[in-house]
């Protein structure tokens, strides 16, 4: 066989065995930077239920969700749950850790690019997404919420008892 | 004929040092840094957001595309001098309104519809008369949101990356006047 049509072979071969939309990332598989200013890899949170808080520091209704977003990060924390704030618009890292010095958030904060906001479609702030243990979106919620507290506990609690109830 | 070439090397060595120092120490042209002063003044006052465009009528100026363009160049470039300008971008403060409406118009039309309004269509929609509106459209193609297209109605088609070209605001804008005060652009 030639070495032409063993690569031939090969790539007709890749193809096939290859699944279509493989090489498509998940939602889970982006990356950001830190507040200070290293990278963060959001992957290494597959296996937990994720909400991500895409705001910013000009954001009235993003700033007033921070404390709720608090407690669900603090509450339920142990069972597999995180909050991830992606700040975009909003300048540098160390920008957005001078504008969150007296806010304590307790949660992971990071700086997104405006790729990542393409990519998510984030048309509005904030704009948050509840990423099932797959790393998939199960929710995507805009704007602010009247009953936020409750509509996102109780979506977050589905996603982490069907979490606990997975062999 | 090694040391002809080393100091051909030297030489383009120098030549770019020196070219870099300009580009670096290049001044932006009085109207334009009158321009620049003026708005950082106006931006430093909560919530004021004022454009390139509105500063120009109100420090008396004539409309000066190329004047716009090069103060939208400087803030493209230094958009650490402003929080408006980390905030929103700068692209949002080089478009007029009348510059944001037709962008809208275009990008609105292409979201829904998937494709682009003809000339006849963006004169009736926005009231434009149609040299005005060809006028615009090249501005829009000189400030980056257009690039021409020969088999387009208009001419142009979107850049790629058109969604966020302008930023979160995605070409709003609000003026306001207090009193006998000159307008100004809010967020």
């Amino acid at each position: 066989m030639t070495g032409r049509k063993l690569l031939l072979g090969t790539l007709v071969l890749t193809l096939l065995i290859v699944p279509a939309g493989a090489a498509e990332k998940l939602p889970i598989d982006f990356e950001a930077t830190t507040l200070d200013g290293t990278r963060f890899d959001a992957s290494r949170l597959k296996g937990h239920v994720v909400l991500l808080d895409f705001w910013a520091v000009w954001c009235p209704p993003c700033i007033a969700a921070m404390p709720t977003l608090n407690r669900l990060d603090r509450e339920l924390g142990d069972r597999g749950f995180d909050v991830v704030g992606v700040a975009v618009y909003s300048g540098e890292p160390e920008d957005v850790a001078e504008f969150l010095e007296d806010k304590e958030t307790t949660y992971t904060v990071v700086v997104g690019d405006e790729d990542l906001t393409e990519r998510f479609e984030v048309i509005g702030f904030p704009t948050y997404f509840l990423l099932d243990v797959d790393g998939t979106v199960f929710k995507m919620y805009v704007g602010e919420m009247n009953n936020m507290e409750e509509e996102l506990e109780k979506d977050i609690e589905t996603l982490l008892s069907r979490k606990s109830s997975k062999p | 004929m090694k040391k002809v070439f080393s100091l051909l090397v030297a030489t383009g060595l120098v030549a770019s040092v020196v070219v870099a120092r300009r580009a670096d120490a290049q001044e932006l042209s009085p109207k334009a840094k009158q321009i620049v002063d003026y708005l950082l003044a106006d931006w430093s006052k909560h919530m004021h957001s004022t454009g390139i465009s509105l500063a120009m009528d109100n420090l008396g100026f004539e409309p000066d595309d190329v004047l716009r363009l090069e103060v939208g160049e400087h803030f493209r470039g230094h958009t650490e001098i402003a929080n408006n300008l980390k905030f929103w971008g700068a692209n949002n403060y080089i478009l007029s309104s009348e510059e944001k409406r037709i962008a809208k118009q275009i990008i609105n039309t292409f979201d829904l519809e998937e494709e682009l309004p003809t000339i006849d269509a963006l004169v009736q929609e926005l009231g434009i008369p149609e040299a005005r509106l060809r006028d615009r459209l090249r501005f829009l193609r000189d400030a980056g949101l257009l690039q021409e297209a020969a088999e387009s109605p208009i001419g142009y088609k979107l850049i790629r990356q058109y969604g966020r070209w302008g930023g979160p605001l995605r070409h709003n804008y609000h003026t306001i006047t207090i009193g006998d005060g000159k307008p100004f652009g809010v967020w």
